[in-house]
Formats: C-alpha cells, sequence, structure tokens
C-alpha cells in the first residue's frame, strides 16, 4: 500500500518554506519525496536544510527539478514549492543516482547514472524510473539511451526557469541543488502505477523534411529557412510570444504508436533563420508543424483523466510533468491540468508536479508501453497507487 | 497552529521547554519566551530578519518593540507569565495573516514581473509585427506601382494591338471585298465558261439541225439551179423536172424537221433566259402545282407499268412561282422517265413534300425519287450542266436539268440537289422558301 501526500507553499524565506513542507508531509514517515520549485529562492543550502528539518531525517530521497512554476493540489502557482511524498512502508527501495556536467556527453552520463543505480540495486530491475535533467541539455540525446537501451518506463522531464527566460534551472538530489546534471530515481521493489499521457496536437500545413540540423538547432526544412517553413505553415511569423507554443511533430518518429513533438523557441543567438528547439532532431526527419488550440488541450486532459480506470487501479498519489508551453497557451487556465485531476477523486489526490520544459514518458499503445520517449507540449501523468488484483 | 517554544523551566502555561534550534525560530508564526533575546542570536544570528513571531523576555514594566513588521519584542513582568501564552496568541494570528499578505505580495511582485517581461515580449512582437506589415506594406505599394506601370504597358500595348487589329479588320474586309470582287470575277468568268459551254452547246445542237438543212437547202438550191439552166437554154426535160419535184418532195421534210430542232433549241434558249421576265408571282396550293406537274408527267411515261404517286397530302399555301416549280417537276419526271427507266420494263416515280424550318424561314421540300437504274457518280457531278446529256441525238438537249436547276436558285431562292447510287434509283430534292424572295 503506497502512501501519499502533498503539500506546496509560497514562502518566499528558503528555509521557513521547505521547513514547511517538510513539516507538512512528515506525518507519512515518507521514503521519497519529489520536490518541485520555481527559480526564486536564492539560498539552496538553507532550502535543503529547511526541508530536512522539516521531515526530521536525512534518510529521505529527494529527487526533483525547478519549472516554470509548481503544481499541488492546492494551488498551481508561480511561484513557490510543492511535494510529493511517498511511503511504501519499506517495501520499496528508492534509489538515486547522478551525473554532473553532462551537456557534453549526455548519453554516456544515462549509462554511467543508470550503472550507479544497477550497482545499487545488485543488478535488479526497477519497476520504473524518474528521471529529471536540466533543459539546456540536449534531451533527444538522453532519449536515445532511455528509448533504446532501458526496457522499463522512464518518467520524468526537463528542469525550466521562469517563463521561458531561458538563464537557468535548477534540479534536485537529495540535499543538493545541480545544474546541468541528470538525476535518477529508482523504485527498486514493487511499485503499481500507471503512465497517461496526452500529445495529440492537431497538425497544419504541409510536412516537410529537415535539410539541416544541429542538435536543438534547426537551420533548414523542406528546402527553405527554419523559420520560414514555420511561417509559411503557419500564415504568421515565428514571434517570441510563439515560444514554446508552435510544436513540430515528428513523423518518421521510430516505431508504430511513438510520436513526438519538438517545441519551437526562438533563441535570439541563433543566427537568423533558424530555430531553437526544446529537443533535437535529425537531418531527414519529416517533421510538420503543429498549433496547439487551448481547447485541444483541456479537452485531452479531461479525456485522461475520464479514462482512469479506479476499479482496475486506485491512485494514492499522482506526478504532472506538464509542458509549460502548455501552461502559456492556456493563460488564465493554468491550474487547469491539476484540478481536472484533483476534481476527479474529490479533492483527496495528493498532487504534484512542475511546468517543465521537456517532458519523458512512454506512450501507451495497443494495451502495453511503448519504448521511452522525449516529448514537448505533452502533459505526463503518473499515478502511484494500488493495483485492484492485489 | 501557533507554537509557544521557551528555555525558561518551569516551563509556563502553553509554553514547550526545548533546546532552541534555528527550526523552533522560523517554524512560522512562534513565540518564544526566553530569559535574554540576545540568547536568540546565538541559536540563529539571522532571526532577527527572518523570524515570525513574538519574542517574549522577563521585564519590570510591559515593554514593546517591532523589530519588523512580522517580529515583535515584548518585554512581560514576571507575574505576566502565566497568561502570556493567551496573550500572545492573538498576535500571532495577526503575523501569520501579515505573512499571508506578504507572500502574496511577493508571488504578485513575481507575477507583475512575469507580466511585465511578458508585455516586454509582446510589445517587441508587436513591433516586429509592424516592421513587418510596414514593409509587406512597402512591398505591397512597390507591387501596386509596378502593376499600375504593367497595366499602363498593357494599355498601351491593347491600344497598339486594338490599331494593329483595326488595321488587320480594315485590310481584312478590303481583303474580303477583293476576294467578294474575284468571287465575283469567277462567277462571272465561270458564268462566262457557262455561256461559252452554252454557245458551244448551242453551236453544236444547232450545227445539226443548221447544217442538214444547209445541205438540203444547197441540194435543193443547185438542183435549182441546174433545173433554171435547162429552162432557160430550153432543154428542160420532162424527167429532169420530175426529178426536181421528187427530191423536193423528199428533201423538204427532212428540211422542215431539221429547222423545227432548231428551232425548237432556239425557244428553249428563249425559255432559259426570259423567265425572270414572264413568269406571274401569285399564292396558290403547292399540291395543285404538284398535281398539275404530275398530269402532264404521266403522259412522259413510257407505259401503265411505269407509275407515278405523291405521297403526301400536306396543305401547302405558297407564294411565288407555280409555273417555274410545275415546270421544275416536270423535268424532273421527263428526266426520270428519259433516263432513269431505260432498258427497264416498269419503275415508279414517287413524290412527295413537306414544310420545314430552318434558320428561321419556312422551307417546303419536294423530292422526286426513282427506282431506276440511277446515275453514274461521274455524271452526278455534272447533271445540272448545260448541253449534258447522255441522250444527245436521241432528243436529249442538255438542257433541262439546267433550266430546271437555275430556276430553282434564281427564280425560287431554293436549290436542286440530286443524289444517287447506281442500281438504286435517284432523288431529286427541291428546297425553296414558302415565300419567294
Amino acid at each position: 500500500m503506497m502512501r501519499a501526500i502533498s503539500a506546496s507553499t509560497t514562502i518566499a524565506d528558503p528555509y521557513r518554506a521547505a521547513l514547511h513542507l517538510g513539516q507538512s508531509v512528515a506525518s507519512i514517515s515518507p521514503e521519497v519525496v519529489f520536490l518541485f520549485t520555481t527559480v526564486h529562492y536564492n539560498d539552496w543550502d538553507e532550502f535543503m536544510s529547511g526541508l530536512y528539518d522539516g521531515l526530521g531525517t536525512k534518510s529521505v530521497r529527494v529527487i526533483g527539478a525547478s519549472g516554470d512554476g509548481i503544481h499541488e493540489l492546492q494551488q498551481t502557482s508561480e511561484v513557490g514549492a510543492a511535494v510529493l511524498a511517498l511511503s511504501s512502508n519499506g517495501a520499496v527501495h528508492w534509489r538515486l543516482a547522478m551525473a554532473s556536467e553532462i551537456a557534453g556527453d549526455p548519453e554516456g552520463a544515462v549509462r554511467r547514472v543508470v550503472a550507479d543505480l544497477a550497482e545499487q540495486m545488485n543488478g535488479r530491475t526497477p519497476a520504473l524510473y524518474f528521471l529529471v535533467s536540466d533543459f539546456r541539455v540536449d534531451a533527444s540525446r538522453i532519449e536515445t539511451v532511455i528509448r533504446d537501451e532501458i526496457s522499463v518506463p522512464v518518467i520524468g522531464g526537463m528542469a525550466g526557469d521562469d517563463n521561458n527566460k531561458m538563464e537557468h534551472c535548477c534540479v534536485f538530489a537529495d540535499g543538493q541543488m545541480l545544474q546541468g546534471s541528470l538525476v535518477m530515481l529508482a523504485a527498486d521493489g514493487p511499485v503499481d502505477f500507471r503512465i497517461h499521457i496526452g500529445n495529440a496536437l492537431t497538425s497544419v500545413g504541409k510536412p516537410g523534411h529537415i535539410d539541416s540540423a544541429n542538435g536543438k538547432v534547426v537551420s533548414g526544412i523542406a528546402g527553405m529557412m527554419a523559420s520560414e517553413f514555420v511561417e509559411q505553415e503557419t500564415g504568421k511569423p515565428f514571434l517570441r510570444s510563439d515560444q514554446g507554443m508552435v510544436t513540430l511533430t515528428i513523423l518518421n518518429a521510430g516505431l508504430e504508436g511513438e510520436k513526438k513533438l519538438r517545441a519551437v523557441a526562438k533563441n535570439i543567438e541563433t543566427e537568423a533563420g533558424s530555430l531553437t528547439l526544446h529537443g533535437g532532431v535529425q537531418p531527414g526527419d519529416l517533421v510538420q508543424v503543429c498549433v496547439a488550440e487551448p481547447g485541444e488541450l483541456i479537452s485531452e486532459v479531461q479525456r485522461i483523466v475520464e479514462q482512469i480506470d479506479t476499479k482496475d487501479f486506485v491512485p494514492s498519489g499522482a506526478l504532472i510533468v506538464s509542458c509549460a508551453g502548455r501552461k502559456w497557451l492556456l493563460g488564465g487556465q493554468i491550474a487547469f491540468e491539476v484540478r481536472t485531476l484533483a476534481d476527479r477523486f474529490g479533492g483527496t489526490l495528493p498532487i504534484a508536479g512542475f511546468p517543465s520544459f521537456g517532458e519523458i514518458g512512454p506512450l501507451w499503445h495497443n494495451g502495453k508501453y511503448t519504448r521511452n520517449l522525449f516529448h514537448n507540449m505533452t502533459y505526463v501523468l503518473l499515478l502511484f497507487g494500488t493495483n485492484a488484483t492485489h | 497552529m501557533p507554537q509557544f517554544f521557551t528555555t525558561i523551566s518551569p516551563a509556563p502555561l502553553g509554553f514547550e521547554l526545548v533546546d532552541l534550534t534555528k527550526k523552533h525560530l522560523l517554524s512560522g508564526p512562534v513565540c518564544v519566551l526566553v530569559e535574554d533575546e540576545s540568547y536568540l542570536s546565538q541559536v540563529f544570528p539571522g532571526y532577527r530578519e527572518r523570524m515570525l513571531g513574538v519574542v517574549l523576555t522577563i521585564g519590570e514594566a510591559y515593554q514593546l518593540e517591532q523589530a519588523t513588521p512580522y517580529l515583535w519584542h515584548v518585554a512581560l513582568p514576571q507575574n505576566w507569565l502565566p497568561s502570556a501564552a493567551s496573550l500572545v496568541q492573538g498576535w500571532l494570528a495577526a503575523i501569520a495573516g501579515t505573512d499571508k499578505a506578504v507572500q502574496q505580495f511577493h508571488a504578485a511582485e513575481i507575477r507583475n514581473e512575469r507580466l511585465a517581461r511578458e508585455l516586454e515580449y509582446t510589445r517587441r512582437d508587436y513591433n516586429e509585427l509592424t516592421q513587418r506589415l510596414q514593409a509587406q506594406l512597402r512591398e505591397l505599394a512597390a507591387a501596386r506601382d509596378a502593376l499600375s506601370a504593367l497595366n499602363n504597358q498593357l494599355e498601351q500595348r491593347v491600344t497598339e494591338r486594338t490599331a494593329q487589329l483595326e488595321d488587320a479588320n480594315r485590310n481584312l474586309s478590303t481583303a474580303l471585298e477583293d476576294l467578294k470582287r474575284a468571287q465575283d470575277e469567277l462567277a462571272r468568268t465561270a458564268e462566262l465558261v457557262g455561256l461559252g459551254s452554252l454557245v458551244a452547246g448551242v453551236a453544236h445542237e444547232l450545227n445539226t439541225p443548221i447544217g442538214t438543212s444547209l445541205t438540203v437547202a444547197t441540194s435543193l438550191a443547185a438542183e435549182a439551179r441546174i433545173l433554171h439552166q435547162q429552162y432557160h437554154d430550153g432543154a428542160l426535160k420532162r424527167s429532169v423536172v420530175e426529178g426536181f419535184l421528187q427530191t423536193a418532195e423528199m428533201m423538204s421534210p427532212v428540211l422542215e424537221r431539221n429547222i423545227r430542232q432548231a428551232a425548237d433549241i432556239v425557244e428553249r434558249l428563249r425559255q432559259l433566259t426570259s423567265y425572270q421576265r414572264t413568269e406571274t408571282r401569285c399564292t396558290f396550293a403547292l399540291s395543285e402545282v404538284i398535281d398539275r406537274a404530275v398530269a402532264l408527267g404521266r403522259i412522259q411515261l413510257p407505259g401503265a407499268a411505269y407509275q407515278l404517286v405523291v405521297e403526301s397530302s400536306a396543305l401547302i399555301n405558297m407564294d411565288g412561282y407555280p409555273d417555274a416549280i410545275a415546270q421544275i417537276l416536270t423535268s424532273l419526271i421527263n428526266n426520270a422517265a428519259v433516263h432513269g427507266f431505260e432498258g427497264n420494263t416498269g419503275g415508279r416515280i414517287s413524290i412527295s413534300y413537306e414544310e420545314t424550318h430552318h434558320e428561321g424561314r419556312d422551307d417546303v421540300c419536294i423530292s422526286v425519287c426513282d427506282d431506276g437504274k440511277g446515275i453514274p457518280k461521274e455524271n452526278l457531278q455534272r447533271i445540272f450542266h448545260p448541253f449534258f446529256s447522255t441522250k444527245f441525238g436521241q432528243g436529249g438537249s442538255g438542257l433541262g436539268l439546267y433550266v430546271a436547276y437555275n430556276k430553282a436558285q434564281k427564280l425560287l431562292g431554293g436549290k436542286l440537289t440530286a443524289a444517287s447510287e447506281l442500281a438504286h434509283g435517284a432523288c431529286f430534292v427541291l428546297t425553296i422558301p414558302r415565300i419567294a424572295p
């Protein structure tokens, strides 16, 4: 039986905020805390100190990331911190490993972290992984490893900053705040969970092959500059306020049932006509522009939440990793993705999460999960709970 | 839930005796009772800036100090301590409210900063869009000017082209007129050719009877000169006179027949050239004209085995030249009787007629068809030519169909056509306006 509790705060003082969070969830003697914050705290050592003081023990695993705001059962906020704490009463061992300065070799970093975890688990395969990393890392390179070399679900996302300033972000590993790093948590033991992902956006215009790309920077599509291609397909120039909301869907994403989105983030340092994406693409990829509509996003989340079958699975806690671009697009309805889920369970389901700069998770296709994929403009819902068969 | 901590033992009512730590001081709105406030600096040096709540110390008299908007220092007389917790309770609630307001203010500041940034992005986007729109407007204006220039060029070219076309039209009109003139010339030439052919035919036709007549007359004249000489010489013999009379008696019918034949040819020529002057225009019923032609035609048929039938009975009133129509029909019937049934032991000529409408004009279409031997293809193209006949010397003049053709075209304003297939008869169709021009 997995127990969960969530809490959030808008206290500006880092120690006091984290102390409040720790104290709020300490009642279930958590084994792991998923921590999500905004980037406004000025002293992360103080923050971590407050969290552990609030928890009353240093033995709790902490993993998390900063985002463009926080999601929690009680609030969705532009500033503050939120936690989801889990306790399996010792049934699950939560293993954690990290790698720093990974930008140059993300694939190697993932492999090192997974090897570290495997060693901690004496070679056992975990039920799932939770992964967070820095948005400045090309997550498509992380994807190549988690997609092709890890057979269990990997869920997570890329840390972000405040309102797409693209300046800095944080990932959390136990008592540390890290930058340019990757942190993975392995659930070593019986964990019942469900993963729901929403990434159905309507494509517009005609597909085009990527002519030239270097990592996250794409310069040519369909014989023209990338920005010209987007402008041609959307009927308007790509503007600063479109960042994160105009998306390229990769049509030749991989195997059947696999679909990936890459949000466009125009970088003022990028040479004219090129576009920086939230994740890399390859020359030859066939892409099509998607322009999301708020109503489309809302309908999809409603559909996902309605499809949760509580006869089969009783959730006890939820993690939401949802693209910051969705939040920007939803505008005044930024709490919608949390409130819809909360309302489905009478306002009692502990929920925490963050608006991310890239999402990770397998899709559900033909009765099973696909390979682990890196997405943009996507809503990832991870439910911890208990299968009805237990 | 407000918390009350103290380092003083025994703890007053409502207070928890603790070893004070940073955690206690920063737990939220708290009330801390200590002997000396300076002790708090030893526990956590930054407490005055970050702590929320009330610090209680023991003093001689009631004293109050506000360190920050949410931290107060209160000195209480010893005897007030039992009621201190209840005294501070509401105070802490007020500080919590202040803290909440400060949090909201902080969040609002962040939101405002975000909004300001988003507004800045939006303003930049607006400026960029405006610049692009202005650039597009400039491009549109340039395109409009170019289009205008192009239009002017086009108009100029259209004007020039129109003038060229007008010239071409004039040239065409001139050419058309030239062509018409040439056509007229050709027609005249053709008429001359026809006339030549006519003259040749007439000459040929007249040559035989006149030549024969001339021979006979010359012979008679020679005989007469011999008779006259013998009479003058007084050597005239009875046998010579009788011979002359016998010759004259024999030659006279020949001479008469040939001269009559020549006269007949002349009469036909006269008819050909004078019908426009002699035909009388009137209104009439077509069936009566056809009946008249049929009655005349039946006489021309070689025997009872040959039939001439009228297959139509419609009442068609016409305005025109009934005699011309009758003459054409008689000619066609005669042509069938003479040429179509040659060598046959029987045959049938059928006449049908109907009213038609063509290009807004009421026409009458009269067909004369036979089931005779038909007309060879090479002859079919020539049957309306003057003096074309396969019966020269056998009573054919070669003018019957020619006259009929000309009457149909020039007098009646219609046309006469023929179709035939060997061994399957021939069909002549006379198409004329119901009201003649």
